[in-house]
């Protein structure tokens, strides 16, 4: 079927369908309604109904007041800082029974006091003990109301506990939108509590925020990926023991991100011995002819430098940056950007770096995959390298080819292993097992990979692998949960796991933040991994 | 690690709607921020902007411009009475779309009962019969489609969004944009592809 003689279609129907312009009967309905003042209330809103709203209201100012007033101190927040906000931790949801903590022999209370502690070293891992199963918990439901809703982006393995990052999200129900979003921050010494340390200044509703963590030294770094931002650097925070965090105004990172008299923009976010490498650029999408690499360097969080990319990362879009035993593993592709609606004209790439400041070029090769025939007639790879994790025998990188829609999504994967980020090697498309990769994580230790099935009654499937190249299928037990089947032609039941859904790997299994069903709170889901 | 999609498109650059200017946004956010003409004639200047944007997505989602003209107009009142929660004025176009979106669907959720067919147009000027057999079957697929994957649909191939676009003005993560993306296209692919194999044979 031609692809071009689709779309065509499809852009006629739409155009057919929707007409070019709004009738003028619109626009005087529109008129007419702008010379009344507004009225703050739905008209079919009745009585009744905005006492009730009024008396939770009430009943959830006062309960607010009563959590302000009993909220324990952790530390006077700097000077300057944003307000903080009431502790609350996560309750288990109230439709579903109480689950079970990780095991507390995997995780000791963190003391946030402390001001000696020190960063968490890479996990070593136990090589060739991989994961052969997942026992799922009920989902614990984050602090949510009808007005606001806890997302959490990140989490990091901090001291003996964790820490979180996210964002908070205030809804007006009656219109039934968000009205505001600020970053969050929590933390957690057995990785299913969690208390909100802070909650920072709001920012703009529509701003897709993304906050990840990083450690530099003995300090925490959280930096928020703001993908509308057009003005400024994506924004800084730091935190000595995860409870109080200050935004940090670093004149060499803003400095990083302007490109050219282009604002590039911030991609992914990895941490090690030898400090922080945040990656991004200029992107053909966003309407720019050129690729233009960003790699940021900083061993304190506070000063960063950015790297001089060499020839080495000649025509090169970056993707995704992971730390390994070596050091830094940055994974993208070459070449042209893709056509609009064609399939990937790039080809795989990846580059390492023992201290985050000088960079090699991996040998990566190309997939068994068909060749797509270019406008000029050579023949481009294909798929992207648009994930890279790394487990305690070596890294993984996930292999995306464009479908039909232009878009990175949803279309058969391939994936890449390598022993020390220099060398990879094709191992296969994951197609024939696993039509829709949704998640791929790792901890340095342990690697998962998450993706569910065709049609449309889809069921979640995982896999667990230390090197890259074995895979193992995870038996999942305990709740039925997680990972349901997921109905994705109305997007019914649980599909946790199957929308890209954050997935944490700990040392004794998983954490995962998701959704229940859509329009449902956030919930956390822990699964306790089990070895041969 | 997590999937971060790659790096994200800056909204409203490459879409339809122009950027509001520097000037004219602080005008319009002074406006909003006074109750009175000084309001009205600021979320005026908004919404022009975007009607007939909104009315072409809530046509594809709701398959009717009858209808989607009621649907534009209550999304309007329900955005009036709620202007003032809205302080940046460069955000608009996304919140009135998001609006837009749940009020047709809100209209999707009380007809379910009703048949929801939209009508096939007759054939283009210039189009062999095949093609209109074609177009005829995605027109029936569209309609099968709920108000969420037609939303993208219509955002990406009507309105030239890209997924992160249409997921920063839906509110909605990148890949569920795709997600939806994939599975709506795929469905129209399915009755496209199957009716060009009856025409086909038809012909043959």
């Amino acid at each position: 079927m031609n692809d071009e003689r689709f779309e065509r279609d499809l852009k006629a129907l739409l155009r057919d369908v929707a007409g070019r312009e709004a009738p003028s009967s619109l626009h005087a309905r529109v008129a007419a309604m702008l010379a009344q003042p507004p009225v703050a209330r739905r008209p079919w809103l009745g009585r009744p109904l905005q006492l009730s709203l009024v008396a939770v209201a009430v009943v959830a100012i006062l309960a607010a007041a009563v959590f302000v007033s009993q909220r324990p101190q952790v530390g006077p927040p700097p000077a300057g800082s944003p307000e903080p906000t009431s502790t609350i931790e996560a309750s288990p949801s109230p439709t579903t029974e109480a689950s079970t903590a990780l095991p507390s022999a995997s995780v000791v209370v963190p003391s946030p006091n402390s001001t000696t502690s020190t960063s968490t070293p890479l996990p070593t891992g136990i090589s060739g003990m991989g994961w052969t199963g997942l026992s799922w918990s009920d989902g614990v439901a984050l602090p949510s109301t009808d007005t606001s809703r806890l997302v959490i982006n990140d989490i990091l393995r901090w001291g003996s506990g964790y820490v979180g990052a996210g964002f908070k999200v205030t809804h007006d129900p009656v219109a039934d939108t968000d009205t505001g979003i600020a970053p969050a921050f929590l933390t957690s010494h057995n990785g299913r509590n969690w208390t909100i340390s802070q909650i920072g200044p709001p920012r703009q509703v529509e701003d897709t925020l993304d906050v990840r963590l990083a450690m530099a030294g003995h300090a925490l770094v959280a930096i928020e990926r703001d993908s509308l931002r057009l003005g400024g650097a994506p924004l800084l925070w730091q935190s000595d023991d995860g409870l109080a965090w200050t935004p940090i105004d670093s004149p060499t990172w803003r400095a990083a991100w302007e490109a050219g008299g282009h604002r590039a923009l911030l991609g992914a976010v990895a941490s090690g011995p030898e400090g922080i490498v945040a990656i991004g650029g200029l992107h053909a999408d966003w309407g720019d002819p050129e690729s233009l690499p960003v790699i940021v360097h900083s061993v304190d969080g506070v000063t960063w430098e950015r790297i001089a990319v060499s020839s080495a990362f000649a025509d090169a879009y970056l993707y995704d940056v992971a730390t390994s035993a070596g050091g830094f593993v940055i994974v993208g592709r070459t070449g042209q950007p893709d056509p609009p609606a064609g399939t990937g004209a790039g080809r795989p790439a990846a580059w390492v770096s023992t201290d985050g400041r000088t960079w090699v070029k991996a040998n990566v090769p190309g997939d068994s995959g068909p060749r797509e025939t270019l406008a000029d007639g050579s023949s481009g790879l294909g798929p992207r390298l648009s994930q890279v994790v790394a487990g305690a025998d070596g890294l993984f990188a996930l292999g995306l080819r464009a479908g039909a829609t232009g878009t990175y999504c949803c279309d058969p994967t391939s994936g890449w292993a390598s022993a020390d980020g220099r060398t990879w090697t094709f191992v296969g498309d994951l197609g024939g097992k696993l039509p829709y990769v949704d998640a791929l994580a790792g901890d340095g230790s342990h690697m998962v990979l998450f993706g569910h099935t065709s049609g449309k009654d889809v069921a979640v499937l995982g896999w667990s692998s230390t090197d890259g190249v074995t895979w193992t299928r995870l038996a999942f037990s305990g709740s039925t949960a997680i990972p349901g089947r997921w109905n994705s032609a109305d997007e019914s039941g649980p599909y946790v796991l199957a929308h890209e859904d954050p997935v944490h790997v700990v040392p004794a299994g998983l954490v995962v933040a998701g959704l229940p069903s859509a329009g449902q709170g956030e919930l956390l889901w822990f699964a306790t991994a089990t070895a041969p | 690690m997590n999937e971060l999609g790659g790096v994200p498109v800056v909204s409203g650059v490459t879409g339809t709607v122009t950027p509001l200017e520097d000037g004219l946004l602080e005008r319009l956010r002074a406006g909003l921020a006074t109750p009175g003409s000084d309001r009205a004639d600021a979320f005026a200047s908004l919404i022009d902007r975007s009607l007939d944007r909104s009315f072409r997505l809530a046509s594809v989602i709701l398959g009717s411009r009858d209808e989607a003209e009621d649907a534009v107009a209550d999304a309007s009142l329900r955005a009036w009475q709620h202007v003032a929660s809205l302080h940046d004025p460069g955000r608009f176009d996304a919140w009135f779309t998001r609006i837009v979106v749940n009020v047709c669907r809100d209209r999707l959720h009380d007809r379910a009962r009703r048949p929801n067919v939209l009508a096939v147009d007759p054939p283009a000027p210039g189009d062999d019969f095949g093609a209109s057999i074609e177009r005829a079957a995605l027109h029936q697929a569209l309609a099968t489609l709920t108000a969420e994957h037609r939303a993208v649909v219509a955002l990406h191939y009507l309105e030239g969004l890209t997924t992160e676009q249409i997921a920063a003005q839906l509110g909605l993560r990148d890949g569920t944009v795709k997600s939806r993306l994939h599975y709506g296209v795929r469905e129209l692919r399915a009755a496209y592809e199957a009716a060009a194999r009856a025409s086909e044979g038809a012909v043959r």
